[in-house]
């Protein structure tokens, strides 16, 4: 019927019959195409953020008044048993992937990723994983703690198929971070443009790959973990039994060396997202490109090698808790050297306000709160005081919150447009910012100073004459104010998805390639690859343009008419890049 | 527009400052300082905590500081996004430098107080030995039989639950573990946290040096009752110490007596339910 396309410029799909059409929905669950994975993860990640986010407040609620009979205990075991797996697993990491997915093909200049089936599967199994987690409430649900430490999680202290489904949903979850990270490291080995060598590949893909191969080594950890508690369990086992020469240290050490790495990948996926808005948003180049990178790359095997500052009252010789602290101080030197650079780059540059760049400051402040306060409790003395208090508790939610949410709530806005090719809401963002900064701070702070006056992680009460009456309340209308803040910022991705200010190529006028394409990018990301030839290309080729136009000389002959014509030309286009392209849908993007 | 901006921020900057000033005034208050130490060891611990803390605000309210200044300070030249600026390899290299200098002084300072920790004072006495065992949901303390009441019977060893007692200016010794899951003793104005774990015993030293009752509670989740899991620690006088082995040594042989009694005369509960079954 359609006659033949005659066109010899550009190179085009050629089928033999037009595909069928297939609703939104079903095309999205079966399509691998890497954006559409990872608008998946990104949605799923939310699903999971409500849960965790529930769960939080009931805690919280329970904890307003002492001894406060409003959730029974073993309810609130149940509660906050996955409230970990949840927050950290299951939304702060898989937010992180899902735009991982999006962006680092898009910013290597890549077709897609290396393996798109096996991202697929991964994707999957995180959310099978996540829903076998909560299966346990048709059992006797997991009541084990965060980490599910035998013997208390063994078979004889939680029987029940409830525990079970914690164990094999975790597993199946960790199963999909493997793939994945095996996956992000393929693509970015081999899928990276012309001319972009390690040291010109962008801080956010980069920081993808340490994320990668930390979780990469430490899931197996896990993983083995609870393959041998589930042994245990069911198949007569003795790896923790203490009575037939089992160990339950061997589980502390296991759970805590991935712990410590799921840890790190957090803040290392926020580190990546911040190096890429910060330079976008103050107009300039990463003050180290090469320093941020490489400490990136030193923080992670630091921060798992000090996975035995969790355990500062185990039983383990002492010597041991001098390595894990000698390893997280020295953790202080690749995240001091980051913030370092940050700094620099901001304070020369004229700053542009967004909604990414306050998460991102937000996210900064937080999050290294929170480290700040981790390295300290990693000197035993310390740890003895503040381990498992409502302390650490503090440290750990500013530095995760920080991280996992200001971070990831930063990447979001800012990357937004290559989701759905809308910008997000910028009044919303800032109500939900503020909400989010100042419910974190008004949650943790007091929740720090309960520790202190002798307030345990985990506990279902407290007592009225234990003087934990006031920070408790406060901390619970943090945690209110906290998920109002939370659920601003899905409301406002919700809207935006389908109604925000649709946006170009380039609305941040950002330096690297995921915005040399439309938003949102086809299904085959780039018409064509541009050489890369420094660590920002999109600059290059702003750059090249401008050079030519202005430095273009008119052939002698025909010097009299058009002479003023490129010089005009020229100049505007220079002033149009001088001013602040605040505006959002200039979208001057060099597809010249 | 700038003058007011850099106004603001300096007001920010410091009213941030003035805050975390009046932190140390607070402190005094007890807000952020933790239950005053009745050891020499808690002694360490405590001031390597103040030591800490003290550290960490610094670089917080310098990070917080920074960040404040990095903000709201505009770049000298507004119209000029061209001008670029390069991390030089000098600066970074001071930078890391100096940070890891503080890491390695920080570790030193850690190790030494470390050590200092298990201190367990002057006294040249043998620790007195006290077994502790956490189950869910309790502690119990059993003490070394008083030397008058020794009758041979391990089974008269006087313990007691949730709260130990002890002398005061002499060396005790816990050993501590468990019974069945993991617990965390944790009483921070005496000693360091000691994980009970089943299957093996802990020990450590102290000698507490101020009499009083000291709160302690279980850091380590257990299950449903572990909230409740608390104990406390009464520090007393040697006199009174004896005195409470004593009484709690005659308590417990009275009680058991009066248990015999029963089950002899067929009285006792047990027997009751027994007989009632035939």
């Amino acid at each position: 019927m359609a006659p033949p396309i005659q066109s010899a410029a550009r190179p085009e799909v050629v089928s033999e019959q037009i595909p069928r059409r297939q609703p939104a929905w079903i095309s999205l669950v079966t399509s691998s195409d890497h954006k559409q994975v990872g608008r998946m993860y990104v949605a799923t990640s939310f699903f999971f953020a409500a849960i965790a986010l529930t769960q939080l407040v009931l805690m919280r609620l329970q904890l307003i008044v002492p001894e406060n009979t409003f959730i029974r205990p073993d309810v609130f075991d149940r509660l906050f048993t996955p409230y970990g797996v949840t927050a950290l697993l299951l939304f702060a990491l898989p937010l992180a992937f899902g735009l991982f997915s999006v962006v680092v093909p898009l910013q290597i200049g890549a077709r897609g990723m290396a393996l798109p089936r096996v991202h697929h599967l991964s994707y999957w199994l995180y959310l099978f994983g996540g829903l076998v987690i909560y299966l346990a409430f048709l059992y006797r649900p997991g009541e084990a703690g965060t980490v599910s430490l035998p013997p208390l999680a063994g078979e004889h202290f939680l029987p029940g198929h409830g525990n079970d489904a914690w164990i094999v949903g975790v597993g199946i979850t960790l199963i999909g971070f493997v793939l994945f990270s095996v996956n992000m490291i393929a693509t970015l080995r081999g899928s990276r443009a012309p001319g972009m060598v390690w040291r010109r590949t962008p801080l956010f893909s980069w920081s993808a790959g340490v994320v990668s191969w930390t979780l990469l080594l430490v899931s197996p950890v896990m993983i083995a973990a609870l393959t041998m508690l589930m042994i245990d369990r069911h198949y007569d086992g003795i790896f923790f039994d203490p009575n037939l020469g089992g160990s339950p240290v061997l589980y502390e050490h296991l759970s805590s060396i991935f712990l410590a790495g799921a840890y790190i990948s957090v803040v290392i996926a926020a580190m990546g997202a911040i190096s890429e808005i910060l330079p976008t948003f103050s107009r300039q180049p990463q003050f180290g490109h090469g320093t941020v990178a490489a400490s990136m790359a030193a923080l992670a095997p630091l921060a798992v090698l000090a996975w035995m500052q969790n355990m500062v009252a185990a039983a383990i010789p002492v010597g041991f808790l001098y390595f894990a602290m000698l390893m997280a101080l020295l953790a202080a030197v690749p995240a001091g050297l980051v913030l370092f650079n940050w700094l620099g780059t901001l304070s020369g540059g004229a700053l542009r306000r967004g909604a990414p760049l306050t998460f991102a400051l937000g996210a900064i402040f937080l999050t290294y709160t929170g480290l700040v306060g981790e390295m300290v409790q990693s000197i035993p003395p310390v740890g003895w005081q503040l381990g498992n208090t409502a302390t650490a508790w503090g440290d750990t939610h500013a530095a995760l919150i920080g991280a996992g949410v200001f971070g990831g709530f930063a990447a979001l806005h800012y990357w937004f447009p290559k989701l759905c090719g809308r910008r997000m809401g910028d009044q919303l963002a800032g109500m939900s910012f503020w909400a989010l900064f100042v419910g974190a701070i008004v949650m943790i702070v007091p929740m720090q100073m309960a520790g202190l006056e002798g307030m345990p992680v985990d506990v279902f009460k407290f007592y009225e004459d234990s003087g934990l009456d006031a920070l408790n309340l406060i901390a619970t209308i943090g945690s209110v104010i906290f998920a109002i803040g939370f659920l601003l910022t899905m409301i406002n991705a919700a809207i935006s998805y389908n109604k925000g200010v649709e946006v170009g190529p380039d609305p941040w006028h950002g330096s690297t390639l995921e915005w040399f394409t439309p938003s949102p990018p086809p299904v085959h990301n780039f018409d064509l690859v541009p050489d890369v030839r420094s660590t920002e290309p999109l600059n290059d080729i702003r750059e090249a343009i401008r050079s030519r136009e202005t430095r273009w000389t008119p052939p002698p002959a025909r010097v009299a008419e058009p002479e003023a014509t490129p010089v005009a030309a020229a100049g505007a286009a220079e002033a149009e890049d001088a001013e602040a392209p605040g505006s959002e849908d200039e979208g001057d993007g060099p597809v010249a | 527009m700038s003058a007011p901006r850099r106004k603001v921020a300096a007001l920010a900057a410091s009213l941030s400052v003035c805050a975390l000033a009046i932190a140390p005034a607070t402190a005094a208050a007890g807000a952020i300082a933790p239950e005053s130490p009745a050891s020499s060891s808690a002694d360490a611990t405590q001031t390597m905590y103040w030591i800490g803390l003290v550290v960490s605000l610094v670089v917080i309210v310098g990070i917080a500081a920074a960040l404040l200044r990095a903000v709201f300070k505009r770049g000298s030249d507004e119209d000029e996004p061209e001008h670029r600026t390069r991390g030089a390899a000098s600066a970074q290299r001071r930078v890391g430098i100096g940070i890891g200098a503080v890491a390695l002084v920080l570790f030193v300072v850690g190790i030494v107080f470390t050590e200092r920790t298990s201190d367990v004072g002057a006294s040249e006495a043998d620790p007195i030995s006290i077994e502790v065992t956490g189950q869910q949901w309790l502690w119990r303390y059993e003490y070394p039989e008083a030397d008058d009441t020794s009758d041979g019977f391990s089974t008269d060893t006087p313990y007691s639950y949730y709260d130990l007692v002890i002398p005061v200016d002499t060396p005790i010794t816990l050993n501590i573990g468990s019974t069945d899951v993991i617990h965390r003793w944790w009483v921070p104005a005496l000693t360091r946290a000691v994980d009970a774990v089943p299957g093996a015993r802990q020990s450590v030293t102290f000698t507490a040096d101020e009499e009083g009752t000291y709160d302690g509670r279980s850091t380590e989740f257990s299950g449903p009752g572990y909230a409740t899991m608390r104990t406390a620690v009464h520090v007393v006088s040697e006199d009174e110490y004896q005195a409470f082995l004593k009484e709690r040594t005659a308590d417990i042989k009275a009680a058991r007596a009066a248990i015999q009694e029963k089950v002899d005369a067929g009285t006792a509960p047990g027997v009751a339910l027994e007989e009632a079954g035939k």
